[in-house]
């Protein structure tokens, strides 16, 4: 059982890296056959993934969200689906060139963890677990989207600020585009962080008598949360736009990446599950 | 059956010779028959263009096809002998079906790339076809151009990328507004260029057009021209407010929009971009506008390297092009290679 996890896991890999060079691909080429390639193979990884996932929920009896493994795993899959849903809606194929790479990286280092199913530690055998974790997740993968585009943003602006026009300029799209798309993601992932912060207090509530513990994770989840209330403070009542907001984003995946990994390599507490 | 082209182009003739040869559409049909009656001429088609005079016609005998070639624009020009040897080229079999290919994916045209000429091989096509002076063989030849005409500008980027200076404002324009629906433009003086880059604007769906003009009778003129408004010079600041993509035309000595003024502007409106286009000469626009945030500000030379970096794009593109014509080329010959033989047999 574990060697055909690790066989498919490995070639889910194999199909995000492909889709990976399929997009960089793109951009040199910008031949829509080319993108069609990219975004397929991503497509049957993302199918793949999920088999896999569920073939291990099923195994573990829950989400498979125990240890770093399947920690990085799900969160590479939750960006994976938020961005094979959104990627025609977005009027915007280069994205998959920033995305992708995150996702790889975030497989390749699950890759060396332990990847052994274990039983899900007693604390954690809860339907809660899977509402309050797949909502951060999603909502983190909505960040992720957010940062790309923010980086995009900041990229195109230098190029048509700097009016030295080259191969990016034309490859990038509109900046009013990415801005919106930017402040799009934020919505919605600040929608899924906002739920997956209240489920989580519900489910605090339940297992240990507290809505709030300020246990570092919850610390850091709110400092989260409120860099994105800046965020769309500063954007639909100060009109801020473009730079701004793109270094704003930024921010937010700092403190995302340091919310999800940081605190739990830094500051123990409560939520210390991921080892 | 064999084909022949014979033609001049931009690069082969200049333009005095070019337009005794040129063919008006309405003569055209009538010069696609009268060539037919010249003897060994099988099929013809004749490509008209401003640029270009190409005859292409399917001959039973090469010696006698092109030695009619020769007469029939002797006959229609007046042009001597010599004059056409030397304006003109007369290319056989797979070399004028390489041409032709060429000329339909746009690499012999003047500015490589451009739309135009495909149209114009189609039409030379349903011409001929109209005035039924084509047959088998130019009928699967013309089809095969507009295939790879088409090809080419699906597999390369040859078309893409503005290359005028006009047009390059439209492409700047595209990569800071998500869409040009709706947007608000604002001409400062009635410049012919300023003129011609809001008439492109306004052809991609801007929504206002506000003309500002010292005489007003001028700035009625044009804003009339494209549904607009004409606005006292005087009011331009408060224009500047609701505008998306402000153009400056002036010939005024110093500068009609200053940083101040923008500085002032963009606290009032913190939303939007706001996009400048500087074509006065001098300068209307200080050039420090361009260091505020959300303001991008290009000026005539900018415009123009937006165009050279196109052009230069077009090239590496068109490489790509021929060799997308040199393996249509090769598929082709060896087809109709196949269809000659059979049409000797049935003969």
């Amino acid at each position: 059982m574990q060697l055909y996890y690790e066989r498919l896991f490995i070639l889910t890999c194999i199909l995000y890296s492909a889709s990976a060079a399929g997009y960089a691909l793109y951009f040199l080429t910008q031949r829509p056959r080319v993108h069609a390639a990219g975004f397929w193979t991503g497509t049957a990884g993302l199918l793949m993934h999920t088999v896999i996932l569920i073939a291990r929920g099923l195994n573990s009896r829950g989400l498979p969200l125990s240890g770093l493994y399947e920690s990085l795993s799900f969160f590479a899959w939750s960006i994976m689906l938020i961005y094979v849903l959104t990627e025609r809606r977005s009027r915007s194929p280069v994205n998959g060139i920033f995305v992708l790479p995150l996702v790889n990286l975030l497989m390749f280092s699950a890759l060396r963890m332990d990847n052994a199913v274990h039983p899900l530690p007693p604390a954690l055998q809860s339907p809660w677990l899977g509402v309050h974790v797949s909502l951060c997740f999603l909502g983190y993968a909505c960040f992720v989207l957010a940062f790309c585009f923010a980086v995009m943003y900041l990229w195109q602006e230098s190029e048509v600020k700097s009016r030295k026009v080259d191969g990016f300029f034309f490859r990038l799209p509109s900046l009013e585009l990415l801005d919106n798309l930017g402040y799009r993601s934020i919505v919605f992932g600040f929608i899924f962080l906002t739920l997956g912060i209240i489920s989580g207090s519900f489910w605090a509530q339940k297992a240990w008598g507290r809505f709030w513990s300020w246990d570092p994770k919850e610390t850091w989840s709110l400092i989260l949360w409120l860099v994105y209330v800046v965020y769309l403070h500063g954007r639909l009542m100060r009109g801020w736009h473009g730079k701004k907001s793109a270094y704003l984003a930024i921010i937010g995946f700092m403190a995302m990446v340091f919310t999800y990994l940081g605190v739990n390599f830094l500051l123990p507490g409560l939520h210390s599950y991921l080892r | 059956m064999k084909i022949q082209l014979i033609g001049l182009n931009h690069k082969t003739a200049p333009i005095e010779i070019r337009e005794k040869v040129s063919f008006s559409s309405e003569k055209l049909a009538e010069a696609l028959l009268c060539l037919k009656r010249y003897e060994a001429i099988e099929e013809d088609v004749i490509l008209s263009t401003c640029n270009r005079t190409e005859i292409y016609a399917a001959v039973r005998d090469p010696g006698a096809g092109s030695e009619s070639l020769w007469r029939f624009i002797a006959d229609r020009t007046g042009l001597s002998r010599d004059q056409i040897c030397r304006y003109f080229y007369l290319l056989n079999d797979k070399d004028a079906l390489g041409h032709l290919f060429k000329v339909a994916a746009s690499l012999d045209s003047m500015i490589v790339g451009e739309t135009q000429v495909f149209g114009q091989v189609k039409d030379a096509y349903f011409q001929a076809r109209q005035a039924n002076t084509i047959g088998r063989s130019l009928d699967a030849v013309f089809e095969e151009a507009i295939r790879v005409g088409k090809k080419v500008r699906t597999e390369t980027q040859i078309g893409k990328g503005a290359v005028s200076t006009t047009t390059a404002a439209i492409e700047l324009a595209k990569k800071i507004f998500d869409s040009l629906e709706g947007k608000r433009v604002l001409i400062i003086g009635a410049g012919k260029i300023g003129e011609m880059t809001v008439k492109n604007l306004y052809s991609r769906g801007v929504s206002t057009v506000l003309v500002a003009n010292r005489t007003f009778a001028r700035a009625q003129e044009l804003a009339g021209a494209f549904g607009g408004q004409a606005v006292r010079f005087d009011r331009i600041a408060e224009c500047m407010l609701s505008a998306d993509i402000i153009i400056s035309s002036t010939s005024a000595p110093h500068y009609v929009v200053n940083r101040q003024d923008v500085l002032a502007l963009m606290s009032r409106r913190p939303h939007d971009s706001l996009f400048f286009i500087d074509l006065g000469m001098p300068r209307n626009i200080d050039p420090q506008v361009n260091r505020i945030e959300n303001v991008y500000l290009y000026n005539i030379d900018d415009l123009a390297s937006v165009r050279d970096a196109n052009i230069q794009e077009r090239i590496s593109e068109a490489r790509k092009a021929e060799q997308i014509i040199a393996l249509c080329l090769e598929s082709v010959s060896s087809r109709f290679n196949l269809g000659r033989l059979k049409e000797q047999c049935t003969a």
